[in-house]
C-alpha cells in the first residue's frame, strides 16, 4: 500500500511537473505569439504607414509636376499667377505651407533683380544668405544664385526668406544641382527654412520643354518650384492612425541620406521598454531618380501582452492537459486496483490457506449433504484422518459426536447448521474412528452464496481437552492441599457442612476428629521446611491408608489435619482415632542424617443433631485437640460438652482478653532478674539484669508469667507485647541513666519469636529509641536459638540494623537447638545464655557438663560471654565457676522482683561471695 | 447645456469647467491685447472699407479693436491731418494699444513718423502707396506692406491693346497719393518709351474735362477721384460714355465705371497682411525681423459697356480672364 501510494504520488508530482512544463511552454506561446502579432502588427502598421506617406508622396510630386507643367504652360509663373496657383492649397493640401518660385541669378543679373523688387514695393529686398544661427546676411556675389522669389501663400513668418540664396546652403545646392541635371524631385534639409518643415523641389526650366541633356538641362534652368511641406500635418495621419509609430523621413541622394522629417510619439517609458526589443522597419519609394527612405520605429511595451489572451490559453490547455491526466490516471488507477484486488485477493486466499494450515481449531467444509471436501492439518491432526482420505467420506465416517454430560449422540453439526440458518457452538467428545476421545467445542455454520443458497457448512472443531485438565486441575488446587494432595479447609469445611446437615435432618452419626502434629514446629525449625514438608507428607500418607473411603482426610493447615467420619458412632470414632495416633507414633521421618519420631494429638467431637453448627463442630473438635495436645500431647481427647480442660482452654480465651485490655490500659509493670559475673569476671563484666514483664490483676496481684504468655504466644500477641516490654524500658531506663548516668548495668529484653518474624521489628525499636535519651550500648536483646534458625536471614538483617544503632545481642536458652553451633559463626552475638536444661542437672549429668563446657569454649573462641541460667544453689554456681561461665543467673543469685531496675549497691555490684 | 449645482447631488462636469474656464481664459488674453486701427481716410471709402475688411476678418476674436479713421481724404487741410494725428496719439496714450495699424499714407506720414519713429509701441501699416522712403521707413518698430500697383502689367497690357501706342494720360485727383501714383506710372510708361502727361482734379468737372482731353492721348490711366469732393459717380459715367473712344485703365477696382479695363488692387489684402503681422508681433516677433513687403495680388475687370461704347474689341485671353464689371 506505501508502495502504491507512493507510485501515486510520484506520477502525481510528475503530472504535476508535466503540467507546469505545459502552462509554461502554453505561457512561453502564448507570449511569443503576442510578440510576433505584436510584430505583424508592426509591419501592418509599417506597411500602412508606408502606403500613406507614398500617397502623400505622389501628391506632393504631381503638385510639383503640375507647378512646372504650369510654368512650362505660362510665361513663367508670376507672383500674381503663384498666388492664384496657390489659393485653396490649405484645404486641398493642408500639409503644404506654401509653393515657392526660386530663380536663378548670376551675378550680372543681381543688382538689377535686388532693385526690381525694391523700387517694386521691398524696399529692403537683398540677396541673403542663411547662417548657422539662423541670421540672415548679404550674400556675397557669386557666380549664381538660387533665390528664393516668391512664397505663396506668403505668411509674415517666411517674408523674411524672400531672396534667400539657396545656395548659400551646401547641401541644398547639391541637391539642386543634382536635381537640375536629372529633372527630377530634390529634397532640403529638415527645418531649412521653418523648424518642422522640410522642401520638395522640382528644377524648372527656360523653354517650354525639360531639356534632353544634362548640359542643355545645366545652361537652360530657371530655377524651382518647391513645396513647403509641414512635418506634423504631413505626418498628421500617421500619427492619428497610428499614435505610436515613430517615423523618420529621408532623403537619399545617392551618397548622403538626409532626414527630412520625423515624428517621435511621447509617452511614458513602461518597465518592460528595456526587455522589449525596438520594432524597426523601413520603406522606400524613388520619384524618378529620387529616392526616399521612410524610417519606422515602434517602442513595445506591456501593452502588447494580452494576460487574459494567456490565461485563457494556459486554462485552456491546463484544463485539457488536466482531463487528458486524469484519464490516464484514473486509467492507469483503474487497473492497479484491478491488479491490487487480483493481489489481495491472492493474498487473501493464501492468507486463508495459511491461516487454515495454521489455526489451532479444525476446520473441515462438507457440501450441503455433509460430504467433506477439505480438512486443514488441523482437522487431520484431531481426527486421524488423512484429508485425501477423507475427501469425499461423509462426516460420520470421519468421528461422530457425544455429550459432554451424558455421553449421549448429539445431532449432526452440518444437518443442525442448515437447519438453523445460522452458526452454533456446542462443547461435546469427539468419538474418532479409531475409538480415542477428544474434548472438544465444535462449531458450524453454513455456506452461502450470493444467491443465500446454501453451498454447504463448515465445521470448525476446537480441541479442549488440554482446557478441561486445566479446569480440572484448577478445581482440584482450589480444593487441595498441593503439598499433601489432600482436600484442603474450604473443601473439608463444605462437606464437613454437609454432614452436619444430613446430622440434623437424618439422625444419623458422624464424627470430626482434630489432628495436630507434635513438635512439628520444632522439626520444621530446626532442620528445615523441606523436612517439615517431607514429615506432612509420610503423616498425611499414612493417615490416609488408615481410614476408609467413604471417610475424608483434610489438612487444615500447618501441622493440623481433620478427619470426617461418616455414619461413624463417637465410640468408632475414638478407635479409629487411637489407632491412628499408634500408626503414627510408630512412624520415622528420615531426613538427611537424621530421624525424626512424630506424635499425635487427636480432638474428636461426635456430629449429631445437637452439635451445632459448623462453626461451633469446628471449636469444639479444636479445643479438644488443644485439651489433648495441653495434656502432654500424644493422645487422643473427646470432646464432652461438660469437659474440665475444655474449660482451662476457655479459661485461655480469657487470658487473652486479658492480656489485651492490660496492654490497651497499661496493667503490666517490668521486673528484673540480675545476672552477676561469676567468679572474677566482675572485674571485666558489669552487672546485668534481665527485663521480665509481669502482668496485674485486677487486685493489683502480679500474675505469672507463663498464665498469660502462652495465651500470648497462641493468639499472636508477643508482638505488641513486647513492644509493650522495650518501649517501657526505653522509658525506664532513661529515667534511670538520667539521674544515674554511671550506673554500668548491661539491661537485657527478651524478642520473642514472633517478633522477630514480625517486619516492624526494627522501625519500631528505632521509633522507640528516638523517643527516648537511652544509651543502646547497656541495652541487650535476648533472642531464643530457635527464632533464630527459623529465619536466619531476617533475623540477621535485624540485628544488623540495630547493632549498628549501638544495641546488643545474647543468643537465648542456648543449646536446645541441637545443631545450633553451625550457626553460631554467622550470628552477630555478644552474649550466649546457656539453656537451664543444662545448667539444672549439671551436677549430676555430665553430658549436660560437657555440653555447658562446649558451648563456653565455643563462646570462648567466639568472644562472646556466656551466661548460664537457673542457677538454684550454690553447688551448680560454684562448678559453672570454675567452669568460666561468666554470668549466672538463677534464684540462688536472685529472684526476679520490681525493684531490680533500681541503682541500689546489691542490684549494681557484683555479688561479694563469689569473690 | 446645464450646469448643476454639485450641493444638488449633481456635479459640474469637470471637461465643462476646463472649457469654461479655458474660455475665460483666452477672452481674458484677447481683452489685454488692444489693436488699435488708424485709417487714413473714412468708412465709406471703397478702398479704406476693403482695408478694415480684410483687417478686421483676420484679426476678430484674435484681439480688441478699436478704430479711429482721421478722415484726411475728406478733410485735406494740413491743420486737420496733423489734428486727426493728434486725436489719434491722445487714443494711443490713454487707451494703451499693444499694437497699432495704419492703414494708408496719411497715418504714416502725420502718425508714425513725427511721433512713434522707432519707439517701443509697435506699428503695421499698410496701404502706403509704392515706397516708404520718404516716411524713414523702416524704423525698429515699424513694418507692414506697401501698395503697389500692376502699373507695368497694365501699361504693358494697354500696349499690347494699342499697338503703336506712345501718349499716356494719368488721370486722377489732385491728392498726394495721386500725385505718387503719377509718379509711379510715369516712370514705368517712361521707361517703356512712352510719352506721359497727367491731370489731377481737384472737382469732378475738372476730372470730366481732364477725361475728354484724355481722348487724344492713346490711352488713358485712371487713378482714383477719392479726395475730390462731391464725386458722383453716376454722373462721370454719364459724361464720359458719350466721349470715350480710347482704351482707358484703372488699377483700382473702385474706379471700374469710369474704365474699360481695371487690373486693380485687393485692398483685402492689404488689411490682411496687417493684421497677420500685428498677430505675430503680438506673439513676440520684433517688428524689424518681418520685412516690408508690397501687396501680389491684383484682380482683372472688364467694363464690357464702355468698351462696346468704345468699339474697343479685347483678345480672348483678357475677355475669357476678365471679370465683367455692372
Amino acid at each position: 500500500m506505501i508502495d502504491a501510494d507512493a507510485m501515486i504520488s510520484s506520477r502525481r508530482t510528475t503530472a504535476i511537473l508535466l503540467g507546469m512544463l505545459v502552462a509554461l511552454c502554453a505561457l512561453g506561446f502564448a507570449i511569443r505569439n503576442d510578440v510576433l502579432l505584436a510584430e505583424q502588427r508592426f509591419d501592418t502598421t509599417s506597411a500602412d504607414a508606408a502606403s500613406t506617406l507614398t500617397r502623400q508622396f505622389d501628391d506632393l510630386n504631381a503638385t510639383l509636376r503640375s507647378l512646372s507643367n504650369t510654368h512650362y504652360a505660362t510665361n513663367n509663373l508670376s507672383q500674381q499667377e503663384l498666388s492664384a496657383y496657390a489659393q485653396g492649397f490649405e484645404r486641398s493640401h493642408p500639409y503644404i505651407d506654401g509653393i515657392l518660385q526660386v530663380q536663378r541669378v548670376n551675378a550680372a543679373q543681381r543688382e538689377s533683380y535686388e532693385s526690381q523688387f525694391r523700387e517694386g514695393g521691398y524696399p529692403t529686398y537683398a540677396i541673403r544668405d542663411s547662417q548657422p544661427d539662423g541670421r540672415l546676411t548679404i550674400a556675397p556675389y557669386r557666380p549664381e544664385h538660387m533665390v528664393l522669389k516668391f512664397i505663396e501663400p506668403l505668411e509674415p513668418g517666411l517674408a523674411r526668406f524672400l531672396g534667400l540664396d539657396f545656395y548659400s546652403q551646401d547641401a541644398l545646392r547639391q541637391g539642386i544641382g543634382q536635381a537640375i541635371r536629372t529633372g527630377d524631385i530634390a529634397a532640403a534639409p529638415a527645418g531649412f527654412l521653418r523648424p518642422g518643415t522640410f522642401l520638395l523641389l522640382v528644377p524648372v526650366y527656360k523653354g517650354f520643354f525639360v531639356p534632353d541633356n544634362i548640359e542643355d538641362r545645366q545652361t537652360q534652368a530657371y530655377g524651382a518650384y518647391a513645396l513647403l511641406v509641414n512635418s506634423r500635418r504631413f505626418l498628421a495621419g500617421i500619427r492619428r492612425n497610428h499614435p505610436r509609430l515613430s517615423v523618420t523621413i529621408s532623403a537619399f541622394d545617392g551618397q548622403r541620406q538626409q532626414v527630412m522629417a520625423g515624428l517621435t510619439p511621447s509617452r511614458t517609458p513602461g518597465s518592460l521598454d528595456r526587455v522589449l526589443p525596438t520594432l524597426r522597419g523601413a520603406h522606400d519609394i524613388r520619384l524618378a531618380h529620387a529616392k526616399f527612405v521612410f524610417s519606422f520605429e515602434k517602442d513595445q511595451d506591456g501593452s502588447i501582452f494580452h494576460p487574459l489572451k494567456w490565461l485563457a490559453l494556459t486554462a485552456m490547455l491546463m484544463a485539457t492537459y488536466a482531463a487528458l491526466v486524469t484519464v490516464v490516471l484514473t486509467r492507469l488507477r483503474a487497473r492497479e486496483q484491478a491488479l491490487e484486488a487480483k493481489e489481495q485477493l491472492f493474498q487473501e486466499k493464501e492468507r486463508a490457506q495459511v491461516t487454515l494450515q495454521s489455526i489451532g481449531e479444525a476446520v473441515i467444509t462438507t457440501d450441503p449433504t455433509g460430504v467433506v471436501d477439505f480438512m486443514n492439518p488441523m482437522a487431520e491432526h484431531l481426527t486421524g484422518w488423512r484429508a485425501e482420505a477423507a475427501h469425499g467420506r461423509h462426516l460420520n465416517e470421519i468421528f461422530s459426536l457425544v455429550s459432554e454430560s451424558d455421553g449421549r449422540a448429539l445431532p449432526d453439526p452440518i444437518a443442525r447448521a442448515l437447519r438453523d440458518h445460522d452458526e452454533s457452538e456446542a462443547a461435546a467428545i469427539m468419538l474418532r474412528s479409531d475409538g480415542a476421545t477428544i474434548a472438544v467445542i465444535e462449531n458450524a455454520a453454513a455456506i452461502r452464496d450470493s444467491d443465500g443458497h446454501f453451498t454447504g457448512a463448515a465445521l470448525i472443531v476446537r480441541d479442549v481437552s488440554r482446557e478441561r485438565s486445566l479446569l480440572r486441575e484448577m478445581a482440584f488446587q482450589a480444593s487441595h492441599d498441593p503439598l499433601t494432595r489432600l482436600i484442603n479447609r474450604r473443601q473439608f469445611e463444605r462437606e464437613l457442612a454437609m454432614v452436619i446437615e444430613d446430622a440434623l435432618n437424618s439422625n444419623n452419626q458422624h464424627a470430626l476428629m482434630y489432628i495436630d502434629l507434635d513438635q512439628f514446629k520444632a522439626i520444621n525449625d530446626s532442620s528445615g521446611h523441606m523436612a517439615g514438608d517431607q514429615l506432612l507428607k509420610q503423616v498425611a500418607g499414612h493417615l490416609g491408608e488408615n481410614i476408609r473411603r467413604l471417610d475424608r482426610l483434610a489438612r487444615l493447615g500447618g501441622d493440623e489435619f481433620g478427619v470426617l467420619l461418616r455414619d461413624c458412632t463417637l465410640d468408632r470414632a475414638l478407635e479409629v482415632a487411637e489407632s491412628l495416633r499408634h500408626e503414627i507414633k510408630d512412624v520415622r521421618l528420615h531426613w538427611e542424617d537424621k530421624t525424626f519420631r512424630v506424635s499425635l494429638s487427636i480432638g474428636v467431637v461426635s456430629i449429631n443433631k445437637d452439635s451445632g453448627n459448623l462453626d461451633e463442630v469446628l471449636r469444639a473438635a479444636d479445643a479438644a485437640c488443644y485439651v489433648a495436645k495441653d495434656q502432654g500431647r500424644n493422645r487422643v481427647h473427646c470432646y464432652q460438652p461438660d469437659d474440665d480442660l475444655l474449660a482451662q482452654r476457655s479459661t485461655d480465651m480469657q487470658w487473652l482478653q486479658r492480656l489485651r485490655d492490660s496492654i490497651d490500659q497499661n496493667r503490666l509493670v517490668l521486673h528484673g532478674q540480675s545476672i552477676f559475673p561469676l567468679g572474677n569476671s566482675h572485674l571485666r563484666h558489669p552487672v546485668m539484669c534481665e527485663l521480665l514483664v509481669r502482668m496485674l490483676d485486677d487486685d493489683g496481684r502480679t500474675v505469672p508469667p507463663m498464665t498469660f504468655i502462652p495465651a500470648a504466644e497462641r493468639f499472636n500477641l508477643m508482638f505488641d507485647l513486647d513492644l509493650w516490654v522495650i518501649g517501657e524500658a526505653f522509658r525506664r531506663l532513661a529515667r534511670l541513666w538520667k539521674t544515674h548516668p554511671a550506673d554500668p548495668r548491661i539491661f537485657t529484653i527478651n524478642l520473642s519469636g514472633q517478633s522477630l518474624d514480625h517486619p516492624d521489628l526494627e522501625t519500631s525499636i528505632q521509633a522507640l529509641q528516638d523517643k527516648q535519651e537511652i544509651q543502646p550500648h547497656k541495652i541487650c536483646f535476648e533472642i531464643t536459638e530457635t527464632s533464630v534458625i527459623a529465619n536466619m536471614d531476617r533475623a540477621l538483617a535485624m540485628m544488623d540494623l540495630l547493632r549498628r544503632r549501638g544495641f546488643l545481642f545474647a543468643l537465648d536458652d542456648f543449646g536446645t537447638g541441637l545443631s545450633s553451633f553451625a550457626y553460631l559463626k554467622k550470628l552477630p552475638v555478644d552474649f550466649l545464655k546457656i539453656d537451664g536444661e543444662f545448667v539444672r542437672d549439671i551436677l549430676d549429668d555430665p553430658v549436660d557438663k560437657a555440653m555447658v563446657d562446649t558451648i563456653r569454649r565455643i563462646g570462648g573462641v567466639l568472644g562472646m560471654t556466656t551466661i548460664a541460667e537457673s542457677i538454684e544453689d550454690e553447688e551448680t554456681c560454684k562448678l559453672l565457676t570454675a567452669m568460666g561461665i561468666d554470668y549466672g543467673q538463677g534464684y540462688f543469685l536472685g529472684k526476679p522482683g520490681a525493684g531490680r531496675l533500681d541503682p541500689t549497691e546489691s542490684n549494681v555490684v557484683a555479688l561479694p561471695r563469689q569473690s | 447645456m446645464r450646469i448643476q449645482c454639485a450641493a444638488g447631488g449633481n456635479s459640474l462636469q469637470p471637461g465643462l469647467l476646463v472649457v469654461l474656464f479655458s474660455l475665460l481664459l483666452s477672452e481674458a488674453g484677447i481683452a489685454d491685447r488692444r489693436c488699435l486701427f488708424v485709417s487714413s481716410y473714412h468708412q465709406g471709402y471703397a478702398w479704406s472699407d476693403g482695408v478694415e475688411r480684410g483687417l478686421r476678418r483676420t484679426l476678430e476674436g484674435q484681439c480688441v479693436i478699436r478704430q479711429f479713421d482721421m478722415d484726411t481724404k475728406r478733410s485735406k487741410a494740413e491743420k486737420d491731418k496733423t489734428g486727426a494725428a493728434d486725436r489719434a496719439r491722445q487714443i494711443i496714450r490713454e487707451w494703451q494699444p499693444d499694437i497699432v495699424i495704419t492703414a494708408d499714407d496719411n497715418a504714416a506720414k502725420y502718425l508714425i513718423e513725427p511721433y512713434f519713429k522707432n519707439h517701443a509701441l509697435p506699428f503695421v501699416f499698410c496701404g502706403v502707396n509704392w515706397t516708404v522712403k520718404e516716411y524713414g521707413f523702416p524704423y525698429s518698430n515699424v513694418t507692414g506692406m506697401i501698395e503697389v500697383a500692376p502699373v507695368a502689367a497694365m501699361i504693358d497690357e494697354a500696349r499690347a491693346l494699342v499697338p503703336g501706342a506712345r501718349r499716356v494720360l494719368y488721370l486722377g485727383a489732385n491728392t498726394a497719393t495721386e500725385h505718387k501714383n503719377a509718379r509711379r506710372i510715369r516712370k514705368s510708361a517712361e521707361d517703356r518709351g512712352l510719352s506721359f502727361e497727367q491731370r489731377l482734379a481737384s472737382g469732378q468737372e475738372e476730372w470730366i474735362d481732364s477725361y475728354a482731353d484724355g481722348q487724344a492721348y492713346d490711352f488713358v490711366v485712371v487713378g482714383s477721384t477719392a479726395g475730390i469732393d462731391n464725386w458722383d459717380t453716376n454722373r462721370a459715367v454719364e459724361a464720359i460714355r458719350p466721349i470715350t473712344r480710347k482704351l482707358t485703365l484703372t488699377s483700382h477696382e473702385w474706379m471700374m465705371p469710369v474704365a474699360m479695363l481695371g487690373m486693380t488692387k485687393v485692398p483685402e489684402e492689404q488689411g490682411e497682411w496687417a493684421a497677420k503681422v500685428a498677430l505675430l508681433i503680438l506673439e513676440g516677433a520684433p517688428p524689424d525681423s518681418i520685412p516690408i513687403i508690397a501687396n501680389r495680388k491684383w484682380d482683372l475687370f472688364l467694363n464690357e459697356a464702355l468698351l462696346n461704347q468704345a468699339g474697343i474689341t479685347l483678345p480672348s485671353h483678357l475677355t475669357g480672364k476678365g471679370k465683367v464689371f455692372n
